[in-house]
């Protein structure tokens, strides 16, 4: 049997989750998700079977961890699934072998591990901790049998409050960031209206910071903050060193006139051309 | 009393030679994250004046290497270093041997994670092995009586404010002010003067059976043709990148 | 007890003196009396040397007053990218956090060998470029430019492998323990090889070569690029530029070590019309890199206006001209931002990159 744990906040199921199910059903074997603190139950079909461990103090995620060791001790998955995620993370257990990182797991499981420089192939059972993104979410509504299970923690862990993000966006938490520089510094809105599209916020180099076109908040870089997004999508940006020293992203695409501009040396993707040209087409298809 | 739990780690800014069954560091360092246990560390000693230890983990060959970020930890407060050599192992025999000695703080904070920690998560484990709560992705910690209050990260922005009955283990993710800087010519005046203890406890060895490879190295691939082209093509990428 | 007349003169002169808390004079004064009040516009010092340069009892204001204060402010609340620098300077040799051993990666991206000290053992001249023309993308452009030129010189020359920060920022910063350390590294490497003369390109390198090092031993001698081809002028056969072109005296070639001509020989040479800037030579103004101001740019802008190196850029577009002509290789980033920030047209050049210009 394999454990799927449903990560959920504030009563909602996160997406990860569904990722997560997109693997248990590709290994085969019976496939149990958990759901933690009340919680709306939805999408989750492609499991054979929820167990929900109902109660308001289990809307703490910091408990999650103790009632899935008493879960583990019950009913002795094989395998245990879970979003390296925040919360995910701190489901990492000492009484069973868990793995950090994980990108892929079939006979062998494969980890990314030193800053992203090594992959790490391992024999491996037990709990793993998966990166987001790894897998197409498998969402599938309808009937699943739903268990309640009343689960006794003992640890005191209490949730005091919950802090919302400020009005200003945190660049640095972002999974998309669309990066503005002097090139584009007359197409700011079109890029915010792209970074909304996908789910991103928009970043900038230093000149467009100093002109007060965007606040010092959003400027990427040595003397701003340095992001690590699933995607950077450079607008105009030449990739001077300052600017470069903060992107520590896993994709790079960039649009820029000059096709010797330093930022395609660290970019997956280039665009020779004019942003104020391609944005407006790239929105029309992206939206 | 409070422990926090520094381990050597490979620096990757010199980078790693992989072969199939090591990496082969150039250099180590001490774990970023468990410096900024450190910060939050003396920070609570200066707050609540709480006696501040630190014990430094690290393998044959970075057991030299440590000992600048150790001395440094003193430099910023820390009352008293240790220091343990471990054999290749993994979070699960550190925290076998270091928990007795382990057992008498009432904080412990290390890093969340460390840079090359894929096996298991050392505070996680230790706390499981302590019985004591574990909370990770900590930004921020304030004492209130016997117990503890945290501000975990939930990335976005957002954070939960816990409260945390002592003793406990906090794995530390950020800062919420620059750590402290330690100019070089105090840094060797406490390498001077203070002393490191060596901690006699046993790690024992545990080798996995991991390969280790290269990751792929993408190089910049150029998308040419008319705008409408561009556009449609970079949909395409764009939408398979973030999905 | 400092000679202090308590004239004025020094914050009178002081680029960033209205942004700070406590001006030149006040330090000055306090430090007299053991009891010194600061606050963090004490970073804002870019070591200009105006105020020392102009002091009437010569008190060694930049180099001597300001560091000791720094020192203290060290130990207290260091701004984020401040102690980020010093960390990697510290740990790596370089203010970036790159490795060792892309300190050369230069060398690799020329169409010729240059040889390494290390292997070779002696040479004439041993080129060192100091960490912005090692590892800044910009700046080793220039350095690739003056190695070209040493290589239509036929010059003997070699750089090291082994060569760490030099250290004149920390200095200035008050970061003694770290500078006489890196001192002490690169004198003992130095001191192991053979050759006539150094030669580099980082006016604050040059500084430390050759005023600090001496006192850790090192007997060389020094000279700026802009005073080494100044003197091998001979060499090179230039195709006039029908360029309008001013140039910017870098404090530490100008006002700390007294080299106004050098730069203008060559711009003579090349046949260039050059302009002078309102404030040039010993008036020149700074471009706001040294004493550490390139790596507090936030705080900079947190505390001025305007910073330096856009109160320059703009004097010198004013004059007109299509390039902005400096020596010091700090100026080149400095000078590039200002201008996208201000969004200006003119070009900044080394002066060995107008040297070459001229050759084509």
């Amino acid at each position: 049997m394999i454990l799927v744990y449903a990560e959920t906040f504030e009563g909602k199921i996160s997406d990860v989750t569904f990722e997560l199910l997109r693997k248990a059903r590709e290994l085969g074997d019976e496939i149990w998700t958990v759901v933690i603190g009340n919680a709306e139950i939805e999408g989750l079909g492609a499991s054979d079977k929820v167990i929900h461990v109902e109660g308001e103090r289990f809307n703490n995620p910091a408990l999650h961890r103790y009632v899935l060791r008493k879960l583990i001790e019950k009913y002795k998955p094989k395998k245990i699934l879970i979003g390296n995620t925040p919360i995910g993370i701190d489901l990492a257990l000492g009484i069973m072998p868990t793995l950090v990182s994980c990108v892929d797991l079939d006979s062998k499981a494969k980890v990314v591990s030193y800053g992203g420089k090594v992959f790490v192939e391992v024999e491996f059972e037990g709990i793993y901790l998966i990166n987001r993104g790894s897998f197409e979410p498998l969402k599938v509504d309808g009937e699943v049998e739903v268990e309640k299970v009343s689960i006794d923690v003992d640890k005191e862990i209490e949730l005091l409050d919950v802090i919302k993000p400020e009005v200003d966006v945190d660049i640095t938490k972002a999974d998309v960031v669309v990066g503005v520089g002097r090139g584009a510094q007359n197409i700011v809105d079109l890029a915010e209206d792209l970074a909304e599209s996908l789910g991103g916020v928009v970043g900038a180099s230093r000149p467009l910071v100093d002109q007060g076109i965007l606040p010092p908040s959003r400027q990427v870089g040595r003397s701003g903050r340095t992001i690590s997004p699933k995607l950077y999508l450079a607008l105009g940006i030449s990739g001077a060193m300052e600017h470069v020293e903060g992107v520590k992203a896993k994709n790079v695409i960039a649009i820029n006139k000059d096709r010797k501009a330093p930022i395609f040396r660290i970019s997956r993707y280039g665009v020779v051309g004019d942003v104020e040209e391609i944005v407006p087409l790239l929105l029309e298809r992206l939206r | 009393m409070i422990c926090v739990i520094v381990r050597a780690v490979p620096d990757l800014v010199e980078g790693l030679e992989i072969e199939e069954r090591d990496v082969r560091p150039y250099r180590y360092i001490a774990n970023e994250l468990d410096e900024y246990a450190v910060e939050h560390a003396v920070s609570l000693k200066e707050k609540y004046n709480e006696r501040v230890e630190v014990i430094g983990i690290a393998s044959e060959d970075a057991y030299d290497e440590i000992d600048e970020s150790l001395y440094m930890a003193i430099a910023k407060g820390v009352d008293k270093a240790y220091k343990v050599k471990i054999p290749k192992t993994t979070s699960y025999k550190i925290a076998d041997a270091l928990s007795d000695f382990l057992k008498k703080f009432d904080i412990i904070l290390t890093g969340t994670l460390a840079v090359d920690e894929f096996y298991g998560v050392l505070g996680a484990t230790i706390a499981d092995k302590l019985d004591i709560p574990y909370v990770g992705g900590v930004r921020s910690i304030e004492i209130e009586g016997d117990s503890v209050i945290v501000k975990k990260e939930l990335g976005g922005g957002a954070y939960l404010v816990l409260k945390v009955k002592k003793p406990a283990l906090f794995g530390i993710l950020s800062l919420e002010k620059p750590p402290r800087y330690v100019p070089i010519s105090k840094l060797r005046s406490v390498m001077r003067s203070a002393e490191i203890e060596e901690l006699k406890v046993k790690v024992e060895e545990d080798v996995l059976d991991v390969r280790f490879l290269e990751p792929p190295k993408p190089e910049v691939e150029f998308i040419d043709g008319d705008p409408e082209e561009v556009a449609e093509k970079l949909a395409e990428i764009i939408r398979g990148l973030i999905s | 007890m400092n000679p202090c007349i308590q004239c004025g003169m020094c914050s009178g002169s002081c680029p960033y003196g209205e942004s700070l808390d406590f001006t030149p004079r006040m330090l000055v004064l306090m430090s007299n009396f053991g009891e010194v009040r600061f606050t963090d516009t004490i970073w804002l010092c870019s070591s200009c040397y105006l105020c020392t340069f102009r002091c009437p009892s010569r008190i060694k204001i930049t180099d001597e007053v300001l560091p000791k204060i720094r020192e203290i402010a060290l130990e207290r609340e260091v701004p984020e990218e401040l102690s980020r620098t010093l960390m990697n300077i510290m740990r790596y040799g370089n203010p970036f956090g790159l490795p060792q051993r892309e300190r050369v990666g230069w060398v690799k991206e020329l169409e010729f060998e240059v040889p390494f000290l290390e292997d070779v053992k002696r040479t004439d001249v041993l080129f060192i470029p100091g960490c912005y023309g090692s590892y800044h993308s910009r700046c080793r452009e220039v350095t690739k430019t003056i190695a070209r030129l040493f290589r239509m010189m036929d010059l003997d020359f070699a750089v090291l492998k082994g060569e760490r920060c030099i250290g004149d920022h920390c200095r200035l910063l008050g970061e003694f323990g770290l500078f006489e350390e890196l001192a002490a590294k690169n004198v003992k490497l130095l001191n192991r090889y053979e050759f006539n003369k150094i030669v580099t390109p980082d006016a604050h390198a040059f500084n430390s070569l050759k005023n600090e090092y001496p006192k850790f031993g090192l007997s060389a001698n020094v000279l700026h690029h802009s005073q080494f081809f100044a003197e091998n002028i001979e060499n090179f056969e230039f195709d006039k530029l029908d360029y309008k072109v001013t140039y910017h005296d870098p404090c530490f070639i100008g006002r700390w070590n007294g080299d106004f001509q050098s730069s203008r020989i060559i711009l003579e040479r090349i046949g260039v019309e050059l302009v002078e800037m309102k404030r040039n030579r010993e008036n020149a103004l700074c471009c706001g890199g040294g004493g550490g101001g390139i790596w507090l740019d936030s705080l900079v802008r947190s505390k001025v206006k305007e910073r330096l190196s856009e109160r320059r850029v703009r004097e010198a577009y004013e004059l007109g001209v299509d390039v902005i002509v400096t020596s010091c290789i700090l100026d080149i980033p400095m000078f590039e931002d200002a201008i996208k920030v201000l969004n200006l047209d003119v070009r900044v050049m080394d002066i060995s990159e107008i040297m070459m210009e001229a050759l084509r």
